[in-house]
């Protein structure tokens, strides 16, 4: 059993290595723009609020397989027509992003929106502008709260990249679907993949846990 | 760069298109459903005082949770086989999708259980209820009232993960939506109008369940 294994180890290696990378920038990304939208989202006035409302609304609403699949094949239609060829693995972690995008948008919306607004007054009070009301006593505490749920949405990436499989990708879950192809065994290469993506699961949690140690300090 | 709509192709292929989506909408429902008993077993396991039961719970909950739901369709579908277990396509993704569902249904409801106030169980012991009808009548309907807002995203979640049920050629909604794009090319019809009716049932089923909790409130 463990011979098969090791003798599509390279196979498995460049597997594992395409779904860490679609994992990590779809979790950059994400966060990045997520947090940018949530912020948006919750002191934005009403014109500027609605097409983010609306972006998260919509992509919340779709599966994420939908997502992925639509912008592999919209985007990659749009883009063949001006010469360009879409990668599949960049428009995989464009998907996963958008997704991930949304789910922090909502989550730091929340945690911005449950601090107590007098917070706000207090600041203003003692002659603080926005942006030092922000970055030095709304941003901390909102981050104490995003932490949490964002772990869970990080495994979500690192689960999501094997429907990047689907449209090519070749990920861990491709890679194994392929090498049972010639060799069989699929229960085995199933359940190795399986073990993979609980450890990288379990680094990320512990991380997350790390990471909430860290900023619970903030918490009040 | 002009596109030219042509909706005609989803207007000929619509019955498919809704058959997908009444299939989905059933494999989710039906999940859920075996994802409650199951749930419900994990969870009682996961609060009773046994050790070898927490273990079991705890185990099955990061089991499931840390596995992504594709590969655990995959292991039912095509690595079950191995080992003499054959199932039709349809069972197969309802097997893997109550499994995912009742770990995280577990989680839920064990929050919900740990959340009822140990005085109203004590009451139940002073007045001489036996240890079933504590449960049935007095932790159940308390956690199920409590959790039904957690459930309800579940639900929501579960419907939206049927659309992996096209990768093993489950036909529902997302596999039309495929086999549309792929046979006739009107790549933005396909999956705009896809899109389009995944957001119209969910918003429709969180203005149900919404209407359900409001019903079942305490004041």
């Amino acid at each position: 059993m463990f011979r098969i294994l090791y003798n599509f180890r390279i196979a498995l290696f460049f597997g594992t290595m395409n779904m860490v990378t679609a994992t990590f920038f779809a979790i950059i990304i994400g966060t990045t723009l997520g947090i940018l939208f949530g912020f948006i989202l919750c002191y934005g006035n009403k014109y500027v609020k609605f097409p983010f409302r609306l972006y998260v609304d919509l992509v919340r609403g779709i599966p994420a397989l939908v997502l992925i699949f639509s912008i592999y094949y919209i985007l990659g239609f749009f883009l063949s027509r001006v010469g360009i060829n879409l990668d599949n693995l960049k428009s995989g972690i464009i998907a996963l992003s958008a997704f991930s995008a949304a789910q922090v948008a909502e989550i730091t919306r929340g945690a911005l929106q449950s601090i107590p607004k007098d917070q706000i007054e207090a600041g203003k009070a003692i002659g603080l502008s926005f942006d030092k009301i922000f970055i030095f006593i709304l941003f901390p505490q909102a981050i104490a709260k995003i932490v949490p749920p964002w772990i869970n949405t990080a495994t979500e990436m690192c689960k999501g990249t094997t429907l990047l499989s689907l449209i090519g990708v070749r990920e861990l879950l491709l890679t194994a679907s392929q090498l049972i192809a010639t060799s069989g065994d699929a229960l085995v290469y199933y359940m190795f993949i399986g073990l993979i993506f609980f450890l990288v699961n379990t680094l990320i949690q512990l991380f997350g846990k790390l990471l909430e140690k860290k900023v619970s300090f903030y918490q009040l | 760069m002009v596109y030219y709509f042509s909706f005609r192709v989803v207007q000929s292929n619509i019955g498919h298109m809704l058959n997908g989506l009444g299939l989905g909408l059933f494999i989710g429902v039906i999940s859920l459903f075996f994802g409650i008993i199951l749930g419900l077993i994990v969870a009682f396991a996961a609060v009773s005082s046994n050790r070898a039961f927490n273990n079991i719970a705890t185990w099955y909950t990061v089991f499931f949770r840390n596995i992504p739901l594709l590969l655990l369709a995959f292991i039912v579908y095509f690595g079950l086989p191995d080992v003499g277990i054959m199932m039709e396509r349809k069972v197969s993704f309802i097997f893997t999708l109550s499994l995912y569902a009742g770990a995280y249904m577990a989680e839920i409801f064990r929050a919900g259980l740990q959340a009822i106030p140990k005085g109203i169980i004590e009451a139940g012991q002073v007045i001489g209820l036996t240890r079933f009808h504590i449960c049935w009548n007095i932790q159940l309907p308390i956690m199920f009232r409590n959790v039904l807002p957690s459930m309800s995203n579940v639900l929501i979640s579960l419907f939206k993960d049927t659309s992996l049920a096209a990768s093993i050629t489950v036909p529902e909604l997302t596999y039309f939506a495929r086999k549309l794009n792929v046979e006739t090319f009107r790549v933005l019809e396909a999956w705009l109008s896809a899109a389009f009716l995944y957001i119209v049932t969910c918003y429709l089923m969180a203005y149900l369940l919404r209407k359900l909790e409001h019903k079942l409130r305490i004041e």
